[in-house]
């Protein structure tokens, strides 16, 4: 009976699934790739090169170390969010549950199903997944860094798929936990009115703690600009640090203020449904500060990361493993930070569209043209998309600079045709999930197209 | 007027161009709408039609201003005339002080109120109102119902109210009667006062009931 419940829901809010079970999956093939095969791979090709020259490996094996960390505490991140989202979409029915009368320990089991079964699905997928990407990638990288070693190599590892499905399963089974400990601890009226609560009421926060937010935001900012320019490497740890309050701060100030602006521009405020799209933005923008900021500093991390990684592979050609070593971990680290930083994004822009879709439609019913309202849509994805986006340039901008003036300094390599490559990279990933995200957020409100 | 399930609802979305009819022709102010595509219906609603809905179908983003102004905002009307326009609609509607307010702030009087003057403010030549004191207390019903009726006197609106309570359709110049999809019965208040009228549509569910 239980299993029947929850499998009918599955078919009901596909939807819901889907965002779920695309998150985790390419969480998993992130991760694998990155904790199995790609270190072996790297490992291979660096013992080849070092010819036993153990500084360099040791080195290696530590940059090694705290990226698959970095990796790692993404990666839980990600499972967190997914499941999080999921349980918020679904809490209204599990209210509807409870006031039916219910047991909880019956709607326990109901949620667990619910989580685990497609957690398991995307487990194998995300697994499949991985081996297909890490091939790819193992050849890509193989290519790009060490001519000679074009052999192909069909890399698979017991460790990266033992070491894949213990972390993802125990990441799950914490996050169920905590979603049980919600559902046993929620008012029965909370829980039935969670599905549909006002986000209205987050820009009600007063404006002198905004304003007093955004300065000391800026502060920081300069502050953080300061160091790297003065010393990007030695100072990188601090600067991430006030880097990080800054971006927050900024999230969830700056909109409001932003706002409050735009209202009194009262000539295009109310043409072309402009303030709706900023309204619908805005509410969640305020709500979702710690998402957007954690989007934007990721952005950034991996901007400094693939800048750094290539521009010492171009400038420093072979020259040193240690180097070498380096720029093949920040590459792959960069390319896994954007797709989960995106990911965040298109999970959060969805759920929206999702909420949203009544807000749209009821545009048409009362005669809006489907050509402005898909308009106004695209506005407000775009919005939330060039919103950490806009933030994380600004700080990439000024930080570049002092990247290359050290990078010049210490290693005299020239890194800025990494610094065009890498930016290049992350902005095209960027647009294709943009343009994806958009794509189905339009097949959610308005359905299928007749061509 | 008429019980659950007499087409009332099903009338109103075939005139509101919401819903397809099975059969006969649908003309409004000598225009008739099949041949319409889906563009000139959306037009044709938005320059044509004004909605207000049981549930107040307010958009929580907005406050009770903007609510306002989404409907002339569609119209591409330039952003001094919204202004212009939504406090006209505001003073007439006695809702000035709700303007700045959220829908969740609001009463479900006030929101009615917004959710009027929003269909109100293109000035179409048809409002449509379903069941738009469904949900409310007797005393904000009240306001609404006279709201209407100033409108109807002060800007000459037009207005297709479906309702099943005798109270909220005595306040109408013109009642139907529907049942099982069919017209009835037709009442005339020919300046008769609100409470002669009210006695007469009492007498006619009265009568229909009896020979049920």
């Amino acid at each position: 009976m239980n299993l029947k419940i929850a499998l009918r829901d599955a078919q009901k809010s596909l939807a819901d699934y889907g965002i779920y079970f695309v998150t985790l999956t390419l969480a998993i093939a992130i991760f694998y790739a990155f904790s199995g095969a790609y270190p072996q791979a790297l490992y291979l090709i660096g013992t080849t090169i070092a010819e036993k020259n153990m500084t360099s490996l040791l080195t290696l094996q530590y940059s090694l170390r705290i990226a698959s960390v970095l990796v790692g505490l993404m990666f839980a991140f990600l499972i967190f969010y997914a499941t999080n989202f999921f349980y918020k979409r679904k809490q209204r029915q599990f209210g509807l549950f409870l006031i039916l009368g219910f047991p909880k320990g019956k709607i326990a089991i109901i949620m667990a199903i619910e989580i685990l079964f497609p957690a398991l699905i995307s487990l194998v997928a995300g697994l499949l997944l991985g081996i297909g990407v890490s091939q790819l990638l193992g050849l890509f990288t193989t290519s790009l860094f060490a001519a000679s070693q074009t052999s192909f190599a069909f890399y698979f590892s017991w460790d990266g798929v033992s070491s894949s499905a213990v972390f993802f399963l125990s990441v799950i089974a914490l996050s169920l936990l905590l979603s049980l400990f919600r559902l046993n601890n929620a008012s029965l009226l909370k829980v039935y009115l969670g599905g549909r609560k006002n986000e209205t009421e987050a820009l009600q926060k007063r404006k002198k703690t905004m304003m007093a937010m955004l300065i000391v935001s800026l502060i920081l900012l300069l502050l953080s600009y300061g160091l790297m320019i003065a010393a990007f490497i030695t100072t990188s740890f601090i600067v991430f640090i006030t880097g990080s309050i800054s971006a927050f701060l900024f999230f969830s100030a700056f909109s409001t203020f932003l706002f409050s602006r735009a209202k009194g521009d009262s000539k295009h405020y109310y043409n072309h449904l402009n303030f709706f799209v900023l309204k619908q933005a805005n509410s969640h923008i305020n709500s979702n500060a710690f998402s957007l900021a954690f989007v934007a500093l990721t952005l950034i991390l991996t901007a400094f990361l693939m800048a750094m990684g290539f521009g010492v592979n171009f400038g420093y050609q072979g020259k040193e493993t240690v180097w070498f070593g380096f720029s093949y971990t920040a590459l792959y680290m960069g390319l896994s930070f954007v797709l989960s930083a995106c990911a965040i994004l298109s999970i959060r822009s969805l759920s929206e569209a999702m909420d949203e879709k009544e807000h749209y439609r009821f545009l048409l019913t009362i005669g809006a043209e489907k050509r402005q309202v898909k308009k106004a849509l695209l506005k407000e994805q775009a919005l939330y998309f060039v919103y950490p986006l806009l933030f994380a340039l600004l700080v990439v901008a000024l930080g570049l600079i002092g990247a290359y003036k050290d990078a010049w300094k210490y290693l005299s390599c020239d890194i800025s045709l990494g610094i065009v490559i890498s930016l290049a990279i992350i902005l095209t990933l960027y647009a294709v999930y943009f343009l994806i995200t958009y794509g189905l957020s339009r097949q959610m409100i308005f359905g299928k197209e007749k061509k | 007027m008429g019980a659950s399930g007499s087409g009332k609802s099903t009338l109103l979305n075939i005139v509101a161009t919401m819903d397809k009819k099975t059969s006969g022709e649908v003309y409004i102010n000598g225009q008739s709408i099949d041949s319409l595509s889906s563009n000139d219906l959306s037009r044709f609603r938005r320059e044509n039609l004004g909605f207000v809905f049981q549930d107040y179908a307010l958009l929580d983003t907005l406050t009770g201003f903007e609510n306002i102004a989404l409907s002339l905002s569609i119209n591409n009307v330039a952003g001094e005339r919204i202004r212009n326009r939504v406090i006209d609609m505001a003073s007439l509607l006695h809702i000035e002080g709700i303007l700045a307010k959220y829908p969740y702030e609001m009463s479900g009087g006030e929101k009615q109120r917004i959710a009027i003057a929003r269909a109100m403010a293109t000035s179409p030549r048809l409002l449509l109102a379903d069941e738009p004191t469904g949900a409310l207390d007797s005393k904000s019903s009240q306001t609404i119902l006279e709201s209407f009726s100033e409108l109807h006197e002060k800007r000459g609106a037009s207005i297709l109210m479906v309702s099943h309570d005798p109270f909220a359709s005595s306040f109408a110049e013109r009642v139907l009667f529907l049942s099982d999809g069919k017209n009835v019965g037709e009442l005339l208040r020919k300046g008769k006062s609100r409470k002669a009228f009210y006695e007469d549509i009492i007498g006619q569910m009265a009568e229909k009931e009896a020979s049920r």
